[in-house]
């Protein structure tokens, strides 16, 4: 296991190094100059000039690239080009609108998936299986940017219960703050719900197959109590993990969502520092989100070989 | 912060008003201790929160950029030697007279000013912001506005002596704005300005978060007076959001989430109308849109194609798909008031057929660039369906702002959208960069010598009908030899909350806020 | 985490998975789904072109007679333009997602088979894209490249063939170890024969799956960054800049994002079920094949 644990560790110095190596030539390859954004249109060749050098883009690629790698290793983003902050410290501002619209999206999906799923295994095959399925079907099929056009659409312009679009601090404004999460936490985590409505009646119905589970029947113990204690917790291992990967797929609809909703996260601070070619700041932005998937991802995995002794590695 | 004092109002406002020494003295001194002088009328105190679209990369006036909307949020932290009235004349600030004499103009300034951080602000800070803009080393966006000035010099401490190369009608205009703004020497000297301004103005910088806020408290030592002798400024603190989305904005007014909004397109101020909370007030403010032609490589350096292409464009059409009718049809950078307007300059009517038939058969294939932000993509696939339809076979790139300001710098287009504010502070701002042969922003590529003779000939007066004469044939210029195609002039309100009130607009609709006041 | 039951399959004669497909009720649903999108982009040149020209005296005008979906924003015919738009979906699910598919699966056999230090540096390389959320990773690539349909594709086809890449591979090694490839490669079965007539057949079904999910994906990837405005360049006809279209005017008009939005869904939906009954139909118990986004 230690071993296991050391081996999964080194494995992601190689991919955090190829990740930023992708992400800096990527980058380097936008075209525009990013000069025109900072000075405006009315700025002359001389005074773009001079800012290049200052922003050190005249010095070859694979020094710009040291230069930013060994900043980062440092734990120094870098400062953006438009407004001359601290990376780091944009982003600090950013990330709590994402963190919270990733939580509460997660926390709707759990708190929806997980029963819905559960009333579908044990229902199997009958009007309400079907129903929920197809249901689940429906949300992965539905692009966030659609779910969130209609929300807004409905529940914005039509009803005009939320407001809709922006965003308040929660330290600002609580209850303003969550009336403006609702819609896109909704749209967040309309797909994360599917996949756990479909792990979990997945995986219930593989462990209400097993031999165990049989035996229980067999021995007189009530449906309920099987299903709940016996067969939902091994079944959970599965659902839990699955969840855990979705957190790439949550990433990707946060970035349209917080566009379309236009909340202050790391979405539109990448998709707005492309937009506007700010180079440190969405290498910053992505290479944050990048490493906090892997993180993720490696912690799933060692949680999931911890839980199931039947994995040997 | 209150201790009451009495003070005879009538006497404060006297003073205030004719700025003598002692009088300022004893107003700063007087503010200083408290907010006091209500009884000019007026009310005090609240926070404005104004949702703006328009974030400000700097807050040093020296290296701001072109977009005139900075001012508005510049405005709350400076002050000039002189300010502009909306009719154009100036009234002191802190300059309390000045004498212009051929190539020196002299200023006599207000005693007793601070700046925010405690500065005395004399004639020696003020010559220090002059001689930045001027210094190459600044890199000043704005030492073209002031490249006439040769030197400035503290004469006295309240005596700012300006040398001049020649005469320059536009100096006050561009010192009364943000080439003229007064920064604290030792702020600017400490370094990283740009995010911590210090001004002498209506407003304290407070804070500023990137994207997301902006905010300044209350000078309470500030030196100008509301013309009824209350003291200024009226309101506690003012908040500017950054908002970009529009709709986000149109919630944000309805609901109250801010007081006052910057630039709603058509479609989003349109839904405000018979709201009784918001007041929209058309001060004039219009959204011009243009097409320039590229008049350096075929096709378009030919007439005929580039007056087809004015034919080819139906501009009422596009007003309506991009404007909803909330727009008015102009000849040019000028609206119906401007004092350059002159009606009987037309292009050539909207007629597909005559400018098929100009073409001669043949598609003639054209490059469109535009702007990735709405609704110029929309009015851009519009006018490829015209442009279609007309002859043309044009092929339309949607592009991001710097990657088309690139691609029109390098003259690698047949066609552009773009867009501009109108009225600016002066008609020269408006013109002489997008049509002077070494205009910063001469997109088409014009070298039109009979073109920038009327355009010297603009600025070489000070007689607003000789200028006027000037202007009017500028514009019969451009229109008759079609290097640009007008568009539709979307209205551009001022969109407030009708508690909200005592805004002061500069010429070109930036606001002042010193005097504003929020109702209960 | 895969285990190994997909020996089934390969003894199972290629006929019953269709008929059983056949009389799947999600499969009932999805192949007329799919066949009349790609009838819609053939049929799209037909079309008269009146209805797709703009006409500023009817901008935005609901579902009537004249224009049963609609107007848009440009005073063109809704249903005309999402009948066009059918061709930029058929493209992405065929051109770059088989495109990754056929990459993919190279580079996956290759790894697999090989092993050893190129297949570790693969697979880092394989991980390391894999970490980027796909459309974050399909946006720096078409920032990087430029908007457009092409750049779109390529964008997307770099998203997805690690995926393909990723689960070859996983198949390729849980093969290899098996008694009669090990067997076969003893008698002197020249490895790539052994890849063609053993392997790959074996792998058909996983792949039919698993592309059959990677096309909904990439459509939804590609209707995202053309609602961006990234994607497919006007006036070429897209859904999701049709969806982008119908939220800039949602107070003016509700059908404008609606109808091209469900086109969108009915095909993703169509995807996904027919990756569903797919799977049924091989029956067998596949490595988890969920589309991450």
């Amino acid at each position: 296991m230690i071993g296991y644990l050391v081996r999964r560790i080194a494995q992601l110095i190689p991919v955090l190094f190829i990740v930023s190596v992708v992400l800096f030539l990527l980058l380097r390859l936008l075209p525009g100059d990013p000069t025109a954004e900072i000075l405006g249109q009315e700025a002359s060749a001389a005074d773009r000039a001079a800012l290049r050098a200052d922003l050190g883009l005249d010095a070859p690629l694979w020094q710009q690239f040291l230069d930013w790698i060994g900043g980062v290793l440092t734990g120094d983003l870098g400062r953006s080009w438009l407004t001359d902050e601290p990376v780091a410290s944009v982003i600090v501002d950013r990330l709590p609108a994402t963190v919270e619209l990733g939580l509460i999206a997660l926390l709707l999906a759990v708190a929806i998936g997980i029963p819905a799923g559960v009333l579908a295994a044990v229902r199997r095959r009958t009007a309400t299986d079907s129903a929920l399925t197809g249901l689940g079907v429906l949300a992965l099929s539905t692009p966030h940017f659609y779910l969130a056009a209609l929300l807004i659409g409905v529940f914005a312009i039509w009803l005009r219960l939320v407001p809709p679009s922006g965003y308040v601090a929660f330290t600002e404004d609580p209850v303003g703050n969550l009336v403006r999460m609702v819609l896109p936490a909704v749209t967040v985590g309309s797909t994360v719900v599917a996949v756990v409505l479909r792990q979990t009646r997945g995986s219930l119905l593989a462990a209400l197959g097993e031999d165990y589970i049989r035996t229980a029947e067999a021995t007189g113990l009530r449906r309920r109590r099987i299903v709940t204690v016996y067969a939902l917790r091994n079944a959970m291992v599965p659902v839990v993990t699955v969840t855990a990967l979705q957190i790439g797929a949550l990433m990707s609809a946060t970035v349209v969502t917080e566009t379309i909703f236009t909340l202050p996260g790391m979405g539109t601070l990448i998709v707005n520092g492309i937009f506007s070619r700010d180079l440190p700041v969405v290498q910053g932005a992505v290479l944050v989100v990048v490493t906090f998937v892997l993180l993720v991802n490696l912690v799933t995995d060692l949680v999931y070989a911890w839980l199931d002794p039947r994995i040997t590695y | 912060m209150a201790t009451p004092s009495s003070m005879p109002p009538a006497l404060l406002s006297r003073r205030a008003l004719l700025g003598g020494a002692v009088a300022t003295l004893t107003a700063v001194g007087l503010t200083a201790c408290g907010d006091t002088g209500e009884r000019g009328g007026g009310k005090r105190g609240g926070t404005l929160t104004v949702g703006f679209d328009n974030e400000p990369t700097t807050l040093d006036p020296a290296l701001s950029s072109a977009i005139s909307s900075d001012r508005s949020v510049l405005n709350l932290f400076y002050d000039t030697l002189l300010r502009q009235e909306r009719d154009g004349s100036f009234v002191p600030a802190l300059a309390e007279k000045w004498t212009v004499d051929g190539t020196t103009v002299t200023f006599t300034l207000r005693e007793g000013v601070r700046f925010h951080d405690g500065t005395p602000f004399d004639a020696e800070a003020a010559a220090f912001n002059l001689r930045r803009v001027i210094d190459p080393a600044t890199k000043s966006t704005k030492a073209g506005a002031l490249k006439k000035l040769a030197a400035a010099d503290a004469v006295d401490p309240r005596t700012l002596k300006l040398t001049l190369r020649a005469a320059d009608p536009l100096l006050l205009v561009q010192l009364a704005h943000e080439p003229g703004m007064m920064a604290s020497p030792t702020a600017v000297k400490a370094g990283d300005y740009g995010r911590k301004p210090v001004g002498t103005g209506p407003f304290v910088f407070d804070a500023w978060r990137s994207k997301v806020q902006l905010s300044g408290k209350r000078n309470t030592a500030y030196w100008r007076r509301a013309a009824d002798g209350g003291a200024l400024p009226r309101l506690d603190q003012v908040v500017f959001r950054f908002v970009t989305d529009t709709k986000v904005l149109r919630a944000e007014v309805t609901t109250g989430g801010v007081q006052l909004v910057r630039a709603l397109p058509p479609e989003e101020f349109k839904q405000l109308a018979g709201n009784r909370q918001i007041v929209l007030d058309d001060i004039g403010v219009r959204r011009s849109y243009y097409v320039a032609l590229n008049v350096t490589r075929a096709p378009f350096d030919d007439p005929k194609v580039r007056e087809a292409f004015a034919m080819a464009v139906d501009r009422t059409g596009v007003g309506k798909a991009a404007a909803g009718g909330e727009f008015d049809l102009a000849p040019s950078f000028a609206t119906s008031k401007d004092w350059f307007y002159d009606p009987s300059i037309t292009p050539p009517p909207f007629d597909p057929a005559k400018a098929k038939a100009a073409l001669g058969g043949t598609p003639v294939p054209i490059t469109v660039v535009a702007r990735r932000r709405a609704p110029d993509p929309t009015i851009a696939e519009l006018l490829q369906s015209q442009l279609t339809a007309a002859g043309f076979a044009p092929k339309v790139e949607v592009l991001e702002a710097q990657t088309q300001l690139d691609r029109m710098r390098k003259q690698d287009f047949d066609a552009t959208l773009l867009v501009i504010d109108i009225p600016r502070l002066d008609p020269s701002l408006s013109f002489d960069p997008y049509f002077a042969s070494k205009g910063s922003n001469n997109w088409s590529g014009l070298t039109d010598t009979t073109l920038d003779g009327l355009l010297e000939k603009a600025v070489g007066s000070d007689d607003r009908a000789v200028r006027r004469q000037a202007y009017v044939d500028v514009q019969r210029r451009i229109v008759g030899e079609n290097y640009w195609i007008f568009l539709h002039q979307p209205k551009s309100p001022l969109i407030h909350s009708a508690k909200l009130s005592g805004i002061v607009l500069n010429v070109d609709g930036q606001w002042r806020l010193d005097e504003a006041e929020l109702a209960s | 985490m895969a285990t190994d039951t997909t020996t089934a399959t390969t003894r199972e004669p290629r006929r019953p998975v269709l008929s059983r497909l056949l009389r799947d009720r999600r499969a009932r649903f999805a192949l007329p789904v799919l066949a009349a999108v790609t009838l819609a982009a053939a049929a799209s040149p037909l079309l008269d072109t009146r209805s797709r020209a703009t006409d500023t005296d009817r901008l935005l005008s609901g579902p009537g007679a004249a224009h049963p979906l609609g107007t848009d924003e440009l005073g063109r015919d809704v249903l005309a333009r999402i009948v066009d738009g059918a061709g930029v979906t058929v493209v992405v699910a065929t051109v770059a997602v088989g495109a990754a598919l056929v990459l993919g699966t190279l580079l996956g056999l290759f790894a697999g088979y090989r092993g050893g230090w190129l297949d570790a540096l693969l697979m880092r390389a394989v991980d390391g894209l894999l970490a980027f959320p796909l459309l974050v990773l399909a946006l720096t690539v078409v920032a990087a490249l430029g908007p457009g349909l092409r750049n779109a594709l390529i964008a997307i086809a770099v998203v997805t063939t690690p995926r393909f890449a990723r689960v070859v591979r996983g198949e390729v090694l849980s093969l290899r170890t098996r008694e009669w490839v090990s067997a076969a490669h003893i008698v002197g079965v020249p490895t790539w024969a052994l890849l063609r007539r053993h392997l790959l057949p074996h792998l058909a079904g996983t792949l039919g799956v698993f592309a059959a999910l990677q096309a909904s994906t990439a459509i939804i990837a590609e209707a995202s960054l053309s609602f961006l405005g990234l994607g497919v360049q006007p006036p070429q006809a897209s859904w999701g800049a049709m969806v982008a279209a119908g939220t800039d005017h949602l107070d003016a008009s509700w059908s404008l994002s609606v109808f091209p939005g469900l086109a969108i869904l009915l095909t993703i939906a169509a995807f996904n079920l027919l990756a569903d009954a797919l799977r049924d139909a091989l029956d067998a118990h596949r490595p988890d094949l969920d589309p991450g986004r």
